[in-house]
């Protein structure tokens, strides 16, 4: 019927991306506690930080409160993927207000590494940074990590639109009929795992602050730290295994971990992503060791088997934790990891990358291509966790590896054109893409901070689309979406 | 509440879009993944690929903990099967969807409780119920009885001449006769307060008592037409039940164009069954279309019904009725003036409705109104709830909920206002905006 509605619908789009920021101001009361508590001058830094963010939200939500109207497929879209943007922007202002960084480039990329839990820093020197501004940073991966759109919909924010174009991936992600009752459980599962991790660190020996930090960032697959030597700071064995399992339990599926209790123990074991995600995991964590071992047969044989687990878990789980310099190993295990790196754990969980769940469709899809060409005629279907897949995810799943692969090519010939050395290069857009936050070359020590401004957009960018798996960004840049 | 809905087509989608929109939690089982997956898109409902007899689907969709089950799969043996399963798995209330009017009778009733089934719905039977009780009243839209006719809503299309008729309400005089409800204006619902007026080619509903009928009729400027003879267009299984019910006063022609379907029926019912298209107009000529006094439409094709109506009614019928199943044509079919809507789907959604209630507040039936988004509902007043402690004007209830009347235990109702104080024991009638029927129960619920 003739109405003319608009195509986006304005109100609405104020009104829930103030609502966000509302969230947002509320989560910086937490650094601002802690300046109080350890009676830091950025109280007041965070006190303004808060007025502006909470007052920008308030001037988006007061005149739309009444009368916003419903949402729709695109106002889910366009409000999922700009959220980072804004939290990121709002928070940038607060790191510049405090003077962590005087660079509104250096402070954005800081904030988007931090909640799209990638964790490449710009900072040189992360320990002469107030306790503040590094329990933001730490939180802001926490938030990223299970999402701030789950944690919106907790609060009974929006509803199946928003949680579309959010948890997207080809297997289901709803374990209770209303979204937000899932939420709820995600959230709640979420902060369990995150208590339990907490008390691994504070009984390895860190101090409060220290395992309060580093539990946000491991949690999340984040990989941000108190320390410029980030978790190698510690020379614990205790610490390092422990950050090893919180970094597993955080790439399985939260809807699968969440059943991890007696009863359904059994069940949740046969999830075929997890198992999988596991044997990929340890067969990393074999490789990498067994080179490291032969490598410097000197070392001691429980470091070197540490050092190369914990590294090997950190690369593909997109963590970006450091206790060593891999760059120092065999040269080819420099791209074992960058394969790892692109893989990513599982689908659902906080990591990035590809996921496990369509590498695994697609390296049994193409063996089953070869019985399709022994037996021409015969219906061979693609089958996971013991369900046929239909061709139209395959379809779907192949899109995104040919994007990822594409985008990854295309991004690192870019660099390369802006002055990095093709190894960088590579390394910088699979790093920013996957959320990894290692570095590669000769950015591995962690050193962001020499990136010229030109590639530090250009990996904001690509963080946000591969937090986002993609299509719910890329989405935004075709034409359909724009028109009728 | 936790439903389960087995089987998602037309009857299961609708209650299912229709419940998620009132906060329950749905889960679907359906074996048509590719519709399942498109449900899940648009609502916010979870949905189970596969046989709703299946025990593992069954435990995958959580029917230990379900509060309602509701098996609307089109085969009653499936639903039956489905239902059985349920009730031993730990369901606690179990609805299925039968063809067959043979379980719905009493003594069957209490063998299908035994075996945990606690209601039958049936859904062509209950549509051709409602068009028997329009045919029978032919000048009313809708027809409702509460407490054994003690109390009665009335939706009628009021037309030029009638005497209610640019008069604000509160002037109208007579108003414990009756009480305007509902008024549906140019696709809205009004619910109106005593400054409305009733505007020609309104659909207004009133509640009155049974003694002031004929006045509400006169008021409204309707007449009584008897009807005598009817054509129904299509062999439908509503026709089927409808031929059933249908009195000795009134004799119906059924036109049904295929001619399988007309054999098979011609043999269940004793109407007149003519081999022929009721869409063509030379056909309806053909069998005295002029002498009729209502014409239903009930093939399977929406379009085809009114069109068909459209057509009768330029012949001069008065009294069409239409089956329209999509539910898009509605308001449609409402606006090129169909007499009587039909929708199978909103008359067995309407009654699922009512299990759907909270188990603490005893209901006696829930109905959706065709024209209007407003849901009626009779329920009884216990002893020590919040409904009671009050006359009406003080209970503060919520804009869009009203009392429209009360049916004393001695079976006596009346119109309720303002001052009316509830008792125990008392039935009454609440009107409400479909979205906010779940805000009732918490003013009819007891305190422990």
């Amino acid at each position: 019927m003739g109405q003319s509605k608009p195509l986006l619908n304005y109100k609405l789009l104020c009104y829930s991306i103030g609502s966000l920021l509302l969230l947002e101001a509320a989560c910086m009361l937490i650094p601002l506690a802690v300046a109080i508590g350890s009676a830091e001058t950025h109280v007041i830094d965070w006190v303004d930080s808060i007025v502006i963010t909470a007052g920008t939200a308030a001037l988006l939500v007061l005149p739309f409160r009444k009368r916003h109207g419903e949402w729709g497929k695109r106002e889910g879209y366009l409000v999922v993927a700009s959220v980072w943007i804004w939290f990121s922007v709002f928070s940038a202002i607060a790191l510049l207000i405090c003077g962590a960084t005087d660079n509104f480039t250096d402070a954005f990329f800081e904030s988007m590494s931090g909640f799209t839990t990638t964790g490449a820093s710009i900072m040189p020197d992360v320990e002469i940074l107030p306790n503040s501004v590094l329990i933001w940073r730490s939180f802001m991966q926490w938030l990223g990590g299970m999402g701030i759109i789950v944690l919106s919909l907790v609060f009974g924010f929006g509803g199946m639109q928003i949680y579309i174009a959010e948890v997207s991936g080809p297997t289901k992600g709803k374990m209770s009929p209303r979204v937000r009752q899932t939420a709820i459980m995600l959230w709640g599962h979420y902060v369990v795992a995150t208590v339990i991790t907490f008390f691994m660190f504070a009984i390895g020996g860190m101090d409060i602050f220290d395992a309060v930090n580093h539990t946000f960032t491991t949690i999340s697959t984040g990989g941000f730290s108190t320390k410029n030597d980030s978790l190698g700071y510690w020379n614990s064995p205790f610490i390092h295994w422990a950050a090893i399992g919180s970094m597993i339990f955080s790439s399985i599926n939260y809807t699968v971990s969440y059943f991890f209790m007696p009863g359904k123990f059994r069940h949740a074991l046969k999830d075929e992503e997890m198992r999988s995600m596991l044997f990929i995991f340890a067969s990393l964590a074999v490789i990498c060791s067994v080179a490291n071992i032969a490598n410097n047969p000197g070392d001691s044989l429980f470091t070197t088997i540490t050092n190369s687990t914990f590294m090997s878990i950190s690369a593909i789980t997109g963590t970006g934790h450091s206790i060593d310099n891999f760059m120092l190993w065999p040269a080819g295990l420099w791209l074992v990891l960058l394969i790892a790196m692109c893989m990513g754990g599982s689908s659902g969980s906080t990591t990035g990358g590809i996921k496990i769940v369509r590498i695994t469709m697609l390296v049994k899809n193409s063996y089953l291509e070869f019985r399709r060409l022994l037996h021409p005629r015969a219906i061979i279907p693609l089958k996971y966790n013991s369900k046929v897949i239909t061709t139209e995810t395959i379809n779907g799943v192949m899109a995104f590896v040919f994007i990822f692969i594409g985008i990854t090519g295309l991004a690192a010939i870019i660099f390369s054109f802006l002055g990095l050395n093709p190894k960088d290069a590579i390394g910088m857009s699979v790093t920013s893409l996957a959320n990894i936050g290692l570095g590669f070359g000769s950015l591995a020590e962690g050193n962001f901070y020499v990136l010229p401004d030109s590639v530090k957009w250009i990996m904001c960018f690509l963080m946000l689309i591969g937090r986002l798996e993609l299509f719910t960004v890329l989405f935004l840049f075709t034409g359909a979406f724009w028109k009728r | 509440m936790k439903i389960i809905i087995a089987g998602a087509g037309e009857v299961g989608t609708h209650l299912a879009e229709m419940l998620t929109r009132q906060d329950h939690s749905i889960t679907v089982i359906d074996e048509d993944g590719e519709h399942l997956r498109k449900m899940e898109q648009d609502n916010d409902l979870l949905t189970i690929e596969g046989s709703p007899t299946s025990i593992k689907n069954l435990k995958d969709a959580g029917v230990e903990d379900t509060d309602l089950f509701i098996a609307v799969t089109p085969h009653e043996s499936q639903n039956i099967t489905a239902c059985l399963l349920a009730t031993n798995l730990g369901a606690k209330k179990k609805v299925a969807r039968v063809d067959n009017g043979e379980y719905l009778e009493e003594n069957c009733q209490k063998f299908f409780s035994k075996m945990g089934i606690d209601a039958f719905i049936y859904p062509e039977k209950l549509a051709a119920e409602e068009i028997m009780t329009s045919l029978n009243r032919s000048w009313v839209r809708q027809w409702l009885e509460f407490g054994d006719g003690a109390l009665i809503l009335i939706g009628m299309k009021v037309r030029g001449g009638a005497p209610i008729l640019n008069k604000r309400l509160q002037d109208l005089t007579n108003s414990d006769h009756y009480r305007i409800v509902a008024i549906r204006r140019d696709l809205q619902t009004i619910v109106p307060r005593g400054s409305d007026e009733v505007l020609e080619g309104d659909i207004v509903y009133f509640i009155t008592t049974h003694n002031f009928v004929d006045h509400v009729r006169k008021e409204a400027g309707k007449e009584v037409i008897q009807v005598r003879d009817l054509i129904i267009m299509g062999a439908s299984k509503i026709t089927e039940q409808l031929c059933g019910m249908l009195p000795k006063s009134m004799q119906a022609k059924v036109l049904e164009k295929d001619k399988v379907q007309a054999d098979k029926l011609s043999r269940n019912i004793n109407q007149l069954v003519v081999n022929s298209d009721a869409t063509d107009p030379n056909m309806l000529q053909e069998e005295d279309i002029e002498d009729m006094d209502a014409f239903v439409a009930m093939s399977s094709k929406t379009e085809s019904n009114i069109l068909a109506c459209l057509e009768a009614k330029r012949h001069g019928i008065k009294k069409t009725i239409a089956e329209v199943e999509n539910m898009s044509y509605i308001p449609l079919a409402e606006q090129l003036d169909i007499g009587y809507i039909v929708n199978k789907k909103l008359i067995a959604a309407s009654y699922i409705y009512q299990y759907t209630l909270d188990a603490n507040v005893s209901v006696n039936r829930v109905k959706c109104l065709t024209h209007v988004d407003v849901e009626v509902l009779e329920l009884i007043a216990k002893v020590d709830t919040k409904i009671t402690s009050a006359p009406i004007y003080q209970l503060d209830l919520p804009k869009d909920i009203f009392i429209g009347g009360v049916i004393k235990p001695n079976g006596v109702g009346f119109i309720a206002n303002g001052k009316t104080l509830i008792e125990a024991g008392d039935r009454v009638v609440v009107f409400c905006r479909s979205a906010s029927i779940k805000n009732i129960s918490a003013h009819f619920r007891q305190r422990n």
